[in-house]
């Protein structure tokens, strides 16, 4: 994995400007399969995350990857997160991380 | 042709309750009688000579009404309309949607056929004399002086009975009434109704009871009785009926009890004439709500505001007695708790009346979680939020309104499984637990830069920060009585001595006297942490740490220990005095509560912090 540049904190809404970079979220799972893990981001709205999903999988997890669009990631690494994560938290980093304090992130 | 009343409009219209416009309806034309204005749109009757309609005017025809385009016994032409049932009555009500104004007031009202005829004839008789003999010398008519009253009596005599007796009752509207004129009659509704109440005062023992009646315009007035006219008329007073009142005194409304818009209210005494009115219906009219939710009572704690809520109710108690202290009554008490979608939880306390009746059914009802609404309730801070009764609280048990079905379909799906809170919590400033953690949170500089702290008694924080250093080579605990803790000697012989149980004991405990370094991200303070504390911080009891202290090994346990519980961080509570030594004044921190972060709880603070900060700039 290229590691030369940090990954972005992103949410569903904030994947979109970041397309073909990098980037980090944290995924309610909503179905895994082999091959990719549909979940929900802590806005709300529906990511496919691809790849292998590391097995057990929890309710949580974090993937790092390059974002493919919108709404999909090409994950590379996987993280358990467990099964309790407080999703308003990670929100809240995530738009203070694109927003007024982008500079102290990317 | 002369601008009139469309000949039997009236039956007209009840045959067609509910005309569409391209209905070939022929022209409605009325006569409006008895325009006024009830709450903010203008009622009348409409009249075709022959039958009447109460009706309304819709309210962009108010304007016209004011300016006197619309005027009473003027004439109206109805384009568009609606008629409506009166709840409980067999009477319709006409819903005027679009009319055209036809004429100005006429000078009567128009009434079709017989007392015009009945008017002609002496004219008649007249004209034909006159017509026959010329000169017509009228006998002279025999005047009988009488008086006005016997006049009137006359009148009246000949009058159908209820004509008669609503004409001697002359009902005046509630809203002329004052205290300079006794003579009265109001004919009202009875709309709310009191408990008896006893009382005892300096003057002795008594009852009482009030209610609240509305006259036709809607205006509103309380009535208390006592003693003898409350037992006179409890009984006869019954919700929802209408009744010819007078001989009641007025007086100014106390503004602090006052539940009715009005500026005076009533006393009715032995005195008093109270007569059921036997033509009108009874009427209950339909509790009007205005819901709260659940999470939004605390602005009401303590105010005279009575709130109306709606709710699931989760639990039900057994019916208590609380003595009341004034006069040593038994009254009875049930509590409930009842939730809403608001996912919080109130509780509410049923007195008297409600506590035995409603009370009971609800509690029979409990675990098919009813859906309770009530009105009229009072909100106090026990508990940091709660609801209690009145004497003029109404409860209704699965009503049928829109809030109770949206509920029942919210409590079905995820209502029942969730957790609530109760809508108290962290309203009240709770002593121990996690939540003072962020009560007087701040830093440690803000703590070792403000020397003056704590100088006339101990100040408590709040912080979150990481040991950072235990000494080993402290004494870290002491010898403790088994009993009342505290330091004991060794007695001569075996055993322990506490001189403030002044006794000996074989055994003692060993409890936690430690000094510790903490520190966060501004600064680092020393802290003095007692046994409770110490365990909690260290991550074993004062026995324990002894007995690794004392073993031998390739490990050193004892130290493995400590640096163990170095760089955990932990919410503390510490409190600030200031100790003098050496005629020096020296801060003493000491720690009074450990918690673990909750890292959640924590991330949310500083969110709250970094808004705060952002937002200062």
């Amino acid at each position: 994995m290229d590691i030369s540049s940090p990954a972005a904190f992103v949410n569903g809404g904030l994947l979109r400007m970041h397309v073909g970079r990098k980037v980090r979220t944290v995924l309610q799972v909503i179905r895994s399969d082999i091959a990719s893990v549909m979940g929900k981001s802590t806005d709300g709205f529906q990511v496919v995350a691809k790849g292998s999903p590391p097995v057990p999988l929890t309710s949580y997890v974090e993937v790092i990857g390059v974002a493919e669009n919108e709404n999909t990631i090409r994950a590379e690494l996987w993280t358990n997160f467990g099964d309790t994560f407080d999703g308003s938290n990670y929100d809240q980093l995530c738009r203070l991380a694109n927003g007024e304090f982008k500079h102290l992130f990317l | 042709m002369a601008k009139s009343v469309s000949q039997d409009a009236i039956s007209m219209i009840l045959a067609n309750p509910s005309p569409d416009s391209s209905s070939d309806l022929p022209d409605i034309i009325v006569q409006v009688l008895d325009l006024k204005l009830t709450g903010n749109r203008y009622t009348f009757n409409a009249s075709d000579g022959k039958m009447k309609l109460r009706a309304i005017f819709p309210s962009n025809m108010s304007s016209d009404i004011i300016t006197g385009s619309v005027q009473n016994k003027g004439l109206v032409k109805i384009i568009d309309y609606t008629l409506n049932d009166i709840p409980n009555k067999s009477e319709k009500y006409l819903i005027v949607t679009k009319c055209e104004v036809v004429s100005s007031a006429l000078e009567t009202e128009i009434k079709a056929e017989e007392p015009d005829i009945v008017l002609k004839k002496p004219k008649l008789e007249n004209e034909s004399n006159t017509g026959l003999a010329g000169i017509v010398l009228k006998p002279k008519q025999e005047m009988v002086s009488k008086s006005a009253a016997q006049i009137v009596n006359e009148q009246r005599e000949n009058m159908p009975p209820l004509a008669r007796m609503a004409m001697t009752r002359r009902v005046h509207p509630l809203v002329s009434l004052n205290p300079y004129q006794g003579n009265w009659t109001i004919k009202v509704r009875l709309t709310s109704k009191g408990n008896m109440r006893t009382y005892k005062n300096a003057r002795g023992e008594g009852c009482v009871f009030n209610v609240e009646l509305t006259d036709e315009d809607g205006t509103q007035i309380q009535a208390t009785m006592f003693n003898e006219a409350a037992r006179k008329f409890f009984e006869k007073f019954q919700l929802g009926k209408v009744y010819y009142i007078s001989r009641g005194t007025l007086k100014v409304a106390n503004k602090q009890f006052k539940t009715v818009k009005n500026d005076y209210e009533m006393t009715l005494n032995d005195n008093s004439v109270v007569e059921e009115a036997s033509d009108e219906e009874t009427f209950i009219p339909e509790a009007k709500f205005n819901f709260v939710p659940v999470d939004q009572l605390a602005p009401y704690v303590n105010g005279r505001e009575l709130v109306d809520i709606i709710g699931v109710v989760q639990s039900v108690t057994a019916v208590s007695n609380i003595k009341r202290k004034i006069d040593n009554e038994n009254i009875p008490k049930r509590d409930m708790i009842v939730a809403d979608d608001t996912k919080k939880t109130v509780v509410v306390s049923l007195w008297n009346e409600l506590a035995n009746t409603v009370g009971q059914e609800l509690f029979d009802l409990a675990d098919k979680s009813p859906i309770v609404a009530i009105k009229s309730l009072k909100v106090s801070d026990f508990q940091g939020v709660s609801l209690s009764t009145l004497g003029k609280s109404t409860v209704l048990i699965n009503p049928d309104v829109a809030e109770a079905k949206k509920l029942r379909s919210w409590y079905d799906s995820e209502g029942k499984g969730s957790s609530m809170a109760n809508v108290g919590m962290g309203l009240t400033p709770s002593r121990t637990g996690a939540r003072s953690m962020y009560t007087d949170r701040v830093s440690l500089s803000d703590i070792t830069g403000n020397p003056s702290l704590g100088d006339e008694k101990p100040a408590f924080f709040s912080i979150k920060a990481f040991v950072s250093l235990i000494k080993a080579e402290q004494a870290m605990w002491y010898r403790g009585c088994k009993t009342c803790n505290k330091k004991v000697t060794e007695a001569l012989g075996s055993g322990y001595w506490c001189e403030g149980c002044q006794k000996n004991d074989e055994e003692c405990n060993l409890r936690y006297i430690m000094v510790s370094k903490i520190s966060d991200t501004r600064g680092e303070a020393w802290v003095s942490a007692f046994n409770e504390e110490a365990e909690k911080i260290v991550g074993c009891s004062a026995e324990e740490l002894d007995k690794l202290k004392s073993e031998r090994g390739d490990i050193d346990g004892y130290q493995q220990k400590l640096k163990e519980a170095t760089w955990v961080p932990h919410l503390f509570r510490v409190s600030v005095t200031q100790n003098e030594y050496n005629n020096e004044k020296r801060q003493r921190i000491t720690v009074r509560a450990v918690a673990p972060i909750n890292f959640a709880e924590e991330s949310r603070y500083l969110l709250e912090d970094i808004k705060k900060m952002t937002s200062c700039q």
